[in-house]
């Protein structure tokens, strides 16, 4: 059964039910796994989704908060669903869902610059100057992970920022993402979430079988056995495929039940998670989705601290907190991992313009599913935040563990040419996140 | 409109006369026949020729970096027995009746593919490639030879001499000597610069070593060079002393100018890896694959297959290290003019394969094949809207390793099949081609064809295309649909293999 079936198959009446649904919407109907069985049909592939905080997020707003400290600022903390655990005030749908999550307190790297921390976090490797050229973490995944005879790339990234040279380095294009932008900047549309140049302007069906005859005339024309001539078809071919389907109809997000839409939030990073769900449920096994503006505000929260990063919440909280119990629903929790990190975190000392700067000494990530073990907290850091206190985790030991969860092994190498380069930079899985 | 038709009439019909300019040598005749010779001595009988249209492709792409129009390829018909070798002179000196347009195509083509030599896709950059490339633009158009060039680079007093290139790189001594290496030695030390290198010899003392010639260039933000004096460099605490690479001597303490004479080592006509890397590069860019393919890292060769190469390099240097005449040299060559293996030919000990578009070649390409408006008083000029900059920048994420790589990916694909200059090309209200070809008066179907054909993959169909398209276009009964199938056969040109892949 296809997904566009599946889709079919929902009555008027599993319509109505959604719309009857209370105001939570998402946590209360018994046809979210219908679409799950449908489109998986057996055991899901392992995949992952990587909420992108570009600009560093506070650990000290967000996942480590330190009430009664003067480094804590105005920020309260409140309990979670977990005895034990609490959270900044600003995520309380987050905290909800504590017994999913699991915090790792103890963020422990050496790059306090954006570009250069960027590049650590997302390749595991520390800038070098030299020429090898690291690749992304779901660039890595998508080698390992990608089903042979896929529809969708195996990395699509949406809404990305990145330095310029971030990306599939020494693994090459058949690994890059997929961007996946807005179509338009207007502030009404930018949920408006799709794959440039995915849409044919005025084709019909009829007419792209056309183009297909047309091309297949013409490609007789060429020496079609030897190598470029060999790869332009099967690409060619996949991006034909991906345009008749529109992309498995994976970024039809109207397709996506009202109540659910507005759950996630109606705003860029929002339906980008919608999306990555809906990507995850047709097999792609990477996909990378960036929360860096919210209403104009940043993470990068050099000023106003407070005010910003509780702005940049309004938006994270609802996305995020949905994203898992949409996942869950839908029995896909088990087998998707859920990172959120940003590269790095924020200084505990409040600067004189009420802000924080940048800070990698200690800081907090959090990892969801994936049969990682959930209502934990890994290390801590001292009571005025400035160091941690223990079990001090580095980016290799992070994406070691992301590699575990998703069933790669940590010790795998790749080759740029009869080079071997580790898929980690010696990093050590968490091995208590484990299951 | 009406002047376009008038346009494609002449073109198809009449025939231009033009004067011939051949000369003897210092037009790279004598060392073309060095090369076919030499190359039969090592690889047995070149394969058959390409035919014409596929050469005029090949040179042109090459050297003007677009494909020929349908009226430069009608001229070009008409230079009579000798055409190959006059194209080429044409095209590679810039003369004859566009000598003007030649130069100045030929020159920002030379000038960018170097750029890609000094600055390969995905290297991390400060700033704009625009200085250099416009440094080098100049270079090449003022004919400079080719190790007076490298001297300018080697030898530079300040981070923004030689097109900024120092700068370009991050402004470090080790980001410098590793792509200068690389660039013009072919071989690539940078893993020394951390530890001894495990699989072939290099050790740090060689990298640090050459980086020392650059210890007192101001670094960075802060300014603060790594020494005051050019000649040894500090890397975590250990002071390495400038020296060679493949010399155990360190430069003595008192050198005088010591990047002068890194500069007149390097480029010396005396040592082999210059002149055989500057001819392997030039050799793969025009033939796909270098003479020893990995051009990067020459010192793996063995000397037998490297042979060939080091006395191509000897007589590069012997002709002053003369750019031009090496290229129009292999372009007269039977090895360049080689036809294209349908298939992989085996072990056959030369072959021919397919290469790949740059992105600029793509959009120069296009221009030249929709008749698009160039000049920029046209505002509606793609080149000047910034569509042009769009298409190179999203072919640039996926440029291949070697020319015969295509690495294009999804993105990329979309874009030519979906994107803004795909769907104006088809339309019949924006496509100045394709009006010229449905409103040309006394046009049947097979010279519509037949143009369409020439002005984008440089050829005319085949037979069964012929018979399979035309089909496809009598299909449909009203006039109007039978011109929009004119579009969706132009659709299909712009994305068949062909029009990115040069055969």
């Amino acid at each position: 059964m296809s997904i566009n079936d599946a889709l079919d198959s929902f009555t008027r009446r599993d319509l109505m039910r959604i719309a009857a649904a209370s105001l939570s919407g998402v946590s209360c109907s018994g046809w979210l796994p219908k679409l799950a069985q449908a489109a998986a049909g057996k055991k899901p592939a392992k995949s992952c989704i990587l909420l992108w905080m570009s600009g560093g997020p506070s650990q000290i707003d967000t996942l480590d908060p330190k009430p009664g400290h003067a480094n804590g600022g105005p920020t309260k903390a409140i309990s979670t669903a977990v005895p034990g655990i609490e959270l900044s005030e600003n995520l309380p749908m987050l905290a909800k869902q504590m017994k999913h999550i699991a915090l790792v307190r103890s963020m422990k790297t050496r790059e306090g610059d954006h570009g250069r921390a960027t590049q650590l976090m997302m390749t595991g490797y520390r800038p070098m100057g030299g020429n090898i050229e690291y690749p992304v973490l779901g660039s890595l995944v998508a080698e390992r992970l990608k089903p042979a005879a896929a529809q969708l790339p195996g990395f699509v990234a949406i809404s990305p920022f990145r330095p310029g040279n971030l990306g599939a380095g020494f693994l090459g294009p058949r690994f890059a993402p997929l961007m996946v932008s807005g179509a338009s900047n207007n502030p009404n549309t930018r949920a408006d979430l799709t794959v440039e140049n995915l849409d044919p302007a005025g084709i019909e069906r009829t007419e792209l079988a056309q183009r297909k005859f047309l091309l297949e005339t013409l490609r007789t024309g060429m020496p079609a056995e030897t190598g470029a001539a060999r790869t332009h078809a099967a690409v060619y071919d996949q991006a034909l495929r991906m345009v008749e389907t529109r992309g498995e109809g994976a970024f039809d997000l109207d397709q996506e039940p009202t109540e659910l839409r507005d759950a996630y939030g109606r705003n860029r990073f929002g339906q980008g998670c919608l999306l990555a769900r809906r990507l995850v449920e047709r097999n792609v096994p990477f996909v990378e989705v960036t929360l860096d503006v919210a209403a104009d505000a940043t993470w990068d929260s050099h000023l106003n601290n407070f005010r910003t990063v509780k702005t940049m919440c309004e938006t994270l909280d609802p996305a995020w907190s949905t994203l898992l119990t949409d996942l869950q629903q839908r029995g896909l929790l088990d087998s998707t991992l859920v990172v959120w990190m940003g590269e790095f975190g924020r200084t505990p000392r409040i600067n004189p313009n009420s802000g924080r700067d940048h800070f990698p000494d200690a800081w907090s990530v959090a990892l969801s599913g994936g049969g990682i073990q959930g209502g934990s907290v890994i290390g801590s850091t001292t009571p005025d935040g400035m160091a941690v206190k223990d079990r001090p985790v580095r980016a290799a030991d992070l994406l070691a563990t992301v590699f575990e969860a998703i069933g790669v092994p940590a010790t795998a190498e790749n080759y740029m040419g009869d080079r071997p380069i580790p898929i980690v930079d010696g990093g050590q899985p968490i091995e208590e996140l484990l299951g | 409109m009406r002047m376009l038709s008038a346009f494609f009439l002449l073109l198809l019909g009449g025939a231009i006369s033009a004067p011939t300019t051949a000369q003897a040598d210092s037009r790279g005749e004598s060392l073309a026949r060095w090369i076919n010779e030499r190359g039969r001595e090592v690889w047995g009988e070149p394969p058959a020729k390409c035919d014409d249209l596929t050469f005029a492709r090949r040179v042109y792409l090459d050297i003007v970096g677009r494909t020929p129009s349908v009226s430069e390829l009608r001229d070009f018909q008409d230079l009579g027995e000798n055409r190959r070798d006059i194209l080429v002179e044409r095209l590679v000196f810039g003369e004859g009746p566009r000598a003007e347009t030649y130069q100045r195509l030929s020159s920002e083509n030379l000038a960018r593919h170097w750029r890609r030599v000094l600055v390969p896709p995905g290297t991390a950059v400060a700033g704009s490639t625009m200085p250099l490339e416009a440094w080098l633009k100049n270079a090449f158009a003022e004919r400079t030879p080719y190790d007076a060039m490298m001297r300018d680079l080697t030898a530079i007093q300040a981070t923004n001499e030689a097109g900024s290139y120092y700068q370009l790189l991050g402004g470090l001594p080790e980001n410098y000597v590793s792509h200068l290496s690389r660039s013009a030695l072919g071989v690539r030390i940078e893993c020394a610069q951390c530890h001894d290198h495990p699989f072939v010899d290099w050790k740090q003392a060689d990298f640090w070593g050459l980086a020392a010639f650059y210890s007192n260039i101001p670094v960075g933000a802060d300014n603060q060079p790594n020494s005051s004096v050019a000649g040894k460099i500090t890397y975590e605490g250990k002071t390495y002393p400038a020296k060679f690479l493949w010399s155990d001597q360190p430069l003595g303490e008192k050198t005088n100018a010591p990047r002068a004479r890194l500069a007149t080592w390097l480029t010396s006509s005396e040592n082999p890896q210059f002149s055989a890397t500057a001819v392997n590069r030039i050799w793969q860019y025009l033939v796909g694959h270098g003479l020893y393919p990995d051009v990067d890292n020459l010192d793996l060769a063995t000397p037998e297959q490297r042979q060939f190469l080091d006395q191509l390099g000897e007589r590069f240097a012997h002709d002053g290290f003369d750019v031009h005449g090496l290229v129009a040299a292999i372009c007269k060559s039977d090895w360049y003019q080689a036809e294209t293996n349908a298939a992989p030919a085996g072990d056959a000990p030369f072959q021919r394969h397919l290469k790949v578009l740059s992105p600029e070649q793509v959009f120069d390409s296009l221009e030249q094949a929709l008749l698009l408006p160039v000049g920029r008083v046209d505002q509606d000029a793609p080149r000047w809207t910034g569509e042009r900059m769009q298409l190179v920048n999203r072919l640039s994420e996926t440029v291949g390793a070697t020319p015969e790589d295509y690495s294009a990916g999804i993105p990329q694909a979309l874009m030519l099949m979906n994107g803004r200059l795909t769907n104006e090309a088809i339309d019949l209200e924006s496509s100045r081609l394709l009006r010229a070809v449905v409103e040309t008066p006394f046009f049947n179907d097979r010279d519509r064809l037949d143009t369409l054909f020439l002005a984008v993959l440089t050829r005319k169909p085949t037979e069964a295309e012929r018979l399979a398209l035309i089909k496809f276009v009598t299909d449909n009964s009203a006039e109007k649909s039978q011109q929009q199938a004119y579009g969706e056969i132009l659709w299909a040109l712009l994305n068949s293999p062909e029009f990115v892949l040069c055969r």
